[in-house]
């Protein structure tokens, strides 16, 4: 009988697949290249920024020296402190409404159609747009900061979770069905995981726009916060004291990003099981 | 025959308004293995989601020992022809998936001895793309039986996996439906040597609108296996009578007297005549070609 023999082929085709691809570049010689191209600008910045005026560009030794000034005396770690906060804030209510909206619509077709209009409407107008608006309403508090960075968070969030509901394979809801699974199985079972990936990818898209518009809220709206940090020295001509916020978010954005890329590949372990 | 159990009766279909399914009658007796065949497009998928409970009847019935489906039920399992395993579940709970759907209590013991039968113990923990086509569909089969259905469906259960694949799992499902004391099977095909392999009986559906056309009792003795049955006398005949009849054009009646059903007699093996019984007002077999 062919039984037993097919078993074993069948057994160790996989595991072709990916070796016949691309070879993965090993972690070492990918941190190599990142840190290379890290320290290649900073070394670029030194030489051509050491070479001018310092209230145009300043460099990033200088940048070092101001940032250790600032962390002293505290006012790096108060305005970190409170961008920090608003960050956290407009993130947690806007990915929260975003999925929650998202997953309603995409079940919905009556949600979705009563949100059509308006989501694309306020997607499609700049956020900065609405920032005096927002001043009105809430003044120039926390909260009108957190409006602005939920306003930033809620979108890619809610578009990305609606559309991954949307892709959720319809073979394999017929299969649920077929199992006799209820509406309430069906979300934890099929559609909640397929959405996932994309949620996930909202949320990446999220963080970017999320500190964009703590950056924003604080131009309009603050005393505080990096944004304000950014402002007040660069009118003082404090070149290199207003460089320390902006690398402060570019490192804030980097980490992050890392963080939700590890939440990810914790959560979708399936999708990178060894082939 | 024994009883029926379960029973078409005049059976349409519509999907978007085009009818797919037209006066379809079927009785399938318990523990009979019925083979649906038919070239793609014939409505024979249709067949097997209406009797699944996946698609509503525009008229007619379905019923399951006299009760109406009329929707999907326990009582039967599918095995689809795309799998449909939820790639982020392990090999093991896509297995246990119907059972702990349906509210069951999920047996380990089952669900290892599923494992076993199917030979997908070392994949246990595997995630499906880890899987061959012919692995996956042994999970599709595994989870399928795990919840003990009464009535198997199988729609085009092998027709995506490579010639070698599917002959040997043809040959295990065969086996386990043989060893299976009371369980029904409809499977769904465009395979002849299949459904002759397989069937206590070939009903060819031809559409669209899809309706029976012929109907052919497979009476080669079982278990069978699918290398020992092409060497038997009967098969070639039988071969040629679902050949003809799928190559039969499927719209109206053709006239053609000459073709009386007694022609086609197959002998049997165990006593009983083993005639196709060839539906009046169906399109007989023509020896023009």
């Amino acid at each position: 009988m062919t039984a037993p023999m097919t078993q074993r082929l069948t057994v160790a085709a996989p595991g072709r697949g990916r070796r016949s691809r691309r070879r993965p570049m090993s972690p070492a010689r990918r941190w190599t290249l990142r840190l290379a191209s890290v320290a290649a600008i900073l070394i670029a910045w030194q030489i051509y920024g050491g070479s001018i005026n310092p209230i145009l560009l300043s460099d990033p030794s200088a940048v070092a020296v101001a940032f250790v000034d600032m962390v002293r005396d505290g006012s790096l770690g108060h305005a970190l402190a409170s961008s920090l906060e608003v960050l956290g804030l407009g993130f947690l209510f806007g990915s929260v409404a975003g999925v929650v909206i998202g997953l309603a619509a995409g079940r919905s077709e009556t949600i979705a159609a009563l949100i059509d209009l308006p989501v694309n409407a306020l997607y499609a107008i700049p956020a900065v747009a609405l920032v005096p608006v927002i001043v009105l309403w809430f003044g120039f508090a926390v909260t009108t900061k957190t409006v602005v960075v939920f306003l930033f968070v809620i979108f890619p969030v809610l578009i990305n979770t609606l559309r991954g509901v949307r892709e959720v394979d319809p073979e394999l809801i017929e299969v649920a069905r077929s199992f006799c699974s209820s509406e309430r199985r069906m979300w934890f079972d099929l559609i909640l995981p397929s959405a996932l990936p994309f949620i996930v990818t909202g949320l990446r898209l999220a963080i970017g726009r999320a500190l964009i518009g703590v950056i924003v809220a604080e131009f309009y709206t603050s005393l505080s916060g990096l944004g304000d940090l950014i402002t007040t020295n660069a009118s003082n001509f404090q070149t290199a004291r207003m460089f320390v916020p902006i690398v402060v978010i570019a490192v804030l954005g980097v980490v992050f990003t890392a963080l939700l890329e590890l939440a990810e590949h914790r959560l979708v372990q399936w999708r990178r099981a060894p082939q | 025959m024994a009883s029926p159990h379960l029973v078409l009766d005049n059976v349409c279909v519509e999907l978007g308004g085009a009818r797919i399914l037209q006066d379809v009658s079927l009785t399938v007796a318990e523990r009979e293995f019925v083979c649906v065949i038919g070239t793609s497009g014939g409505g024979k998928t249709t067949l097997l989601r209406t009797i699944a409970g996946l698609l509503p009847v525009a008229s007619g019935s379905v019923s399951l020992d006299g009760a109406p489906v009329d929707g999907p039920s326990p009582r039967a399992a599918v095995v689809f022809q795309h799998f449909g395993l939820f790639p982020w579940k392990t090999v093991r709970s896509n297995i246990a998936y119907g059972l702990r759907v349906q509210g069951r209590p999920v047996d380990q013991d089952l669900i290892r001895r599923m494992l076993e039968i199917l030979r997908l113990t070392d994949v246990a923990d595997y995630y499906p793309s880890q899987l061959s086509g012919g692995m996956k569909q042994r999970v599709g089969i595994a989870r399928a039986l795990a919840t003990e259905p009464e009535v198997l469906l199988l729609d085009e259960p092998f027709s995506s996996l490579d010639a070698i694949t599917r002959e040997s799992l043809q040959n295990e499902v065969l086996r386990l439906w043989e060893a299976n004391a009371n369980m029904t099977a409809l499977q769904v095909t465009h395979d002849i040597d299949e459904a002759l392999l397989m069937a206590d009986r070939v009903v060819v559906v031809s559409g669209p609108p899809g309706h029976i056309t012929f109907e052919l009792k497979v009476d080669l003795p079982r278990p069978r296996d699918s290398q020992e049955i092409r060497s038997h006398p009967d098969y070639p005949r039988m071969r040629k009578l679902l050949w003809d009849s799928l190559n039969t054009p499927a719209a109206g009646p053709l006239p053609a007297p000459g073709a009386a059903p007694a022609r086609e007699s197959a002998p049997a093996r165990k006593g009983a005549p083993a005639r196709p019984h060839v539906r009046p007002g169906t399109a007989p077999l023509s020896e023009a070609t």
